[in-house]
């Protein structure tokens, strides 16, 4: 009888803990197939940052601009400089979280 | 009655007998597990039968029941553990719990703190406070300023004259939403003599994505920097342009306006693998302008060889209308690691003055891999010119004004030439600095008198003697990038016209004109160098 108290205790206080993390993390927090995109696009920004910039001058650090500016620069780059839409936003993706 | 006493001793004696039957066989059942030593049960039982004999436990009986004691012991060991076990296993799940618990606030928290701040910023941020009045009128919007500035000094050999000069320009962006955004610029130039040469808006569009920033559509209305070529729209920033003057093509001696009022449709694909990209640029405008436009010049008609005017659209009535296009390729993957190459081919067709037709094209490159990078296009635009008749006809006048032009060059960083180690004060310098040169050139049939200025202008021209028909220029460079943005610059042209063609002079600013031949032109030389910085 006390195993089994026991067993069910430590199966609720799992249960409770597993809620507590997924409210987190779906309330305020990326999911993991978020993350796993948001990484393939900043690997994929930081790869294009310096060839796609380069073109026309040098790349600038990614700390210059907080993000609202970059979200503003990079629309006004992408209109100069015809970026493809899914590399434009590998380049923000890489911009916001390198900084 | 005595039967009645009959069956009440009968009735007691089976009550008897069922009473003793059970304890009988209770005695039995419990003979099993009698402990070693304990006496035999004494006695008869109520039937009278001799009491039973007792079975002896045989020896493997008792191995087996000793056996199984230990079994039971060992698992209640062994159960006892486990709930220790468990019980440590309970504790350090409520530690987790309660970390979990206290870290979820933590990020509550951090979240609410990191909403703070861009409300922060957002309110706050922005040159002079400006976001702050900009959003009591439209809302909900982000606002930045970007731009650049620099400060240089020439010498002319020719004119024997060495000035400062002084340039900035400001590039407010305004993000509506994040599909539409406002831009603009807005630049002067400040000499010594001229005071400031030009303040006023260059620019000033729209930036929408109809559809979204997930498709490869934007949208461009206003007033912009025509995408002939690749000069006007990228290249032509003083802290982007790795010279301080322009191509010829570009510059003094252009072949296409720098600006238009208009709507550009234009976007970008990917056909291959990363970095093999292929974009177009339509766009309609308004039409080219010539500084013999009524009401902008003293020119008192239009003549082959006067220039384009700047500012195409915005005070003139050209009651014509232009097309134009750009498609560019880039064939190389970024992954192989091998530079990337722009190939482009654009063109823009019109009317001008009431429905003369004004044709222009241009196709160009650009290559950059590592410390090295090139670029160069080749040009060229026709115009038909009026039949005027009467006080109106002169030299000039008529016929067609074909022009070609083309530029090309390259610069290397220094850090790509194997050196010993320079030391730590001088290596990082060594490192940022680049070796440019650039030559160019145009062909026209004239040249106006009116148009020759006598001095260098930073972002324009090198020295006067470009104003030729047939220009021709090397100009050599010596960049060191104190960063990403900030550059300072030296520059020696080399002027080297070619002689012919016919230079046009209107005397007293008015008809009719007077043509010359141009003989040989004096091969000039200006230095420049700047220091400009972007932001």
């Amino acid at each position: 009888m006390r195993s089994l108290l026991c067993k069910l205790a430590m199966i609720s206080v799992v249960l409770m803990a597993t809620a507590v993390s997924a409210n987190a993390a779906g309330a305020t927090g990326p999911t993991p197939e978020q993350q796993k995109r948001h990484l393939e696009l900043f690997h994929k920004g930081q790869a294009l940052w310096p060839v796609y910039c380069n073109h026309c001058h040098n790349a600038r650090n990614p700390a210059e601009f907080a993000p609202y500016q970059w979200d503003q620069i990079i629309m006004h780059m992408r209109t100069m400089e015809n970026l493809p839409p899914e590399d434009q936003a590998a380049i923000l993706e890489y911009l916001k979280t390198a900084r | 009655m005595g039967r009645a006493n009959h069956l009440l001793v009968v009735t007691l004696v089976i009550l008897t007998a069922l009473t003793v039957v059970p304890l009988k066989g209770f005695g039995a059942d419990d003979s099993s597990i009698a402990a070693k030593g304990d006496p035999p049960a004494a006695g008869g039982d109520a039937t009278g039968d001799p009491p039973p004999k007792r079975a002896k436990p045989s020896t493997s009986t008792y191995t087996r029941l000793l056996d199984e004691l230990a079994r039971e012991r060992a698992r209640v060991d062994e159960l006892e553990k486990e709930v220790k076990a468990v019980e440590a296993s309970n504790a350090q799940l409520q530690q987790t719990t309660a970390n979990l618990q206290t870290t979820s606030q933590q990020f509550t928290q951090t979240q609410k703190q990191v909403t703070d701040i861009q409300k922060t910023l957002y309110s706050e941020l922005g040159p002079f406070g400006f976001a702050d009045r900009i959003n009591s009128f439209f809302g909900q919007h982000t606002f930045t300023m970007v731009g650049g500035v620099s400060a240089g000094y020439y010498f002319d050999r020719k004119s024997a004259m060495s000035q400062p000069a002084f340039d900035f320009e400001v590039n407010p962006m305004i993000r509506i939403n994040d599909w539409i955004q406002f831009y603009a610029s807005i630049g002067a130039t400040v000499e010594p003599g001229d005071g400031i040469s030009s303040l006023g808006p260059s620019l000033a569009n729209i930036e929408i994505f109809p559809f979204g920033q997930g498709e490869p559509l934007e949208l461009v209305a206003g007033l912009f920097d025509i995408p002939f070529g690749d000069w006007y729209e990228n290249q032509s920033p003083n802290w982007v342009n790795p010279f301080i003057t322009a191509p010829l093509m570009f510059g003094a001696e252009a072949i296409a306006p720098p600006s238009s009022l208009g709507l550009q449709a234009r976007g970008g694909v990917q056909w291959g693998q990363t970095g093999q990209d292929i974009d177009y640029t339509v766009w309609a405008d308004s039409g080219p302008t010539f500084e013999s436009a009524p009401g902008v010049s003293s020119i008192p008609a239009p003549i082959v060889g006067e220039a384009l005017n700047p500012l195409t659209g915005t005070n003139l009535a050209t009651n014509g209308r232009a097309f134009g296009g750009r498609f560019r390729l880039f064939p190389l993957p970024i992954d192989q690691e091998i530079g990337r190459l722009e190939l482009m081919a654009s063109t823009y067709d019109g009317k001008w003055m009431d429905g003369l037709w004004y044709y222009a094209w241009d196709v160009g490159f650009a290559y950059r891999v590592g410390p090295f990078r090139t670029r160069g296009e080749w040009g060229q635009s026709y115009r038909e010119m009026p039949s005027l008749s009467g006080a109106a006809a002169y030299p000039g006048c008529c016929g067609h004004d074909n022009r070609q032009g083309w530029y090309v060059q390259a610069g290397y960083f220094l850090y790509g030439i194997p050196h010993p180690d320079l030391g730590d004060w001088l290596e990082p310098r060594f490192n940022k600095t680049e070796f440019l040169v650039r030559y160019s050139g145009v062909n026209q049939r004239a040249i106006l008198a009116n148009d020759i200025s006598t001095i260098p202008v930073f972002g324009f021209n090198g020295s006067p003697s470009v104003f030729s028909p047939h220009a021709r220029e090397v100009a050599l460079a010596l960049d060191y990038w104190i960063g990403p943005n900030i550059v300072w610059q030296n520059e020696v042209d080399f002027e080297l016209p070619s002689r012919g063609g016919t230079l046009y002079n209107f005397p007293g600013g008015a008809l009719p004109a007077t043509a010359s031949a141009v003989g040989a032109t004096t091969n000039d030389v200006a230095i420049e160098s700047q220091l400009a910085i972007g932001f």
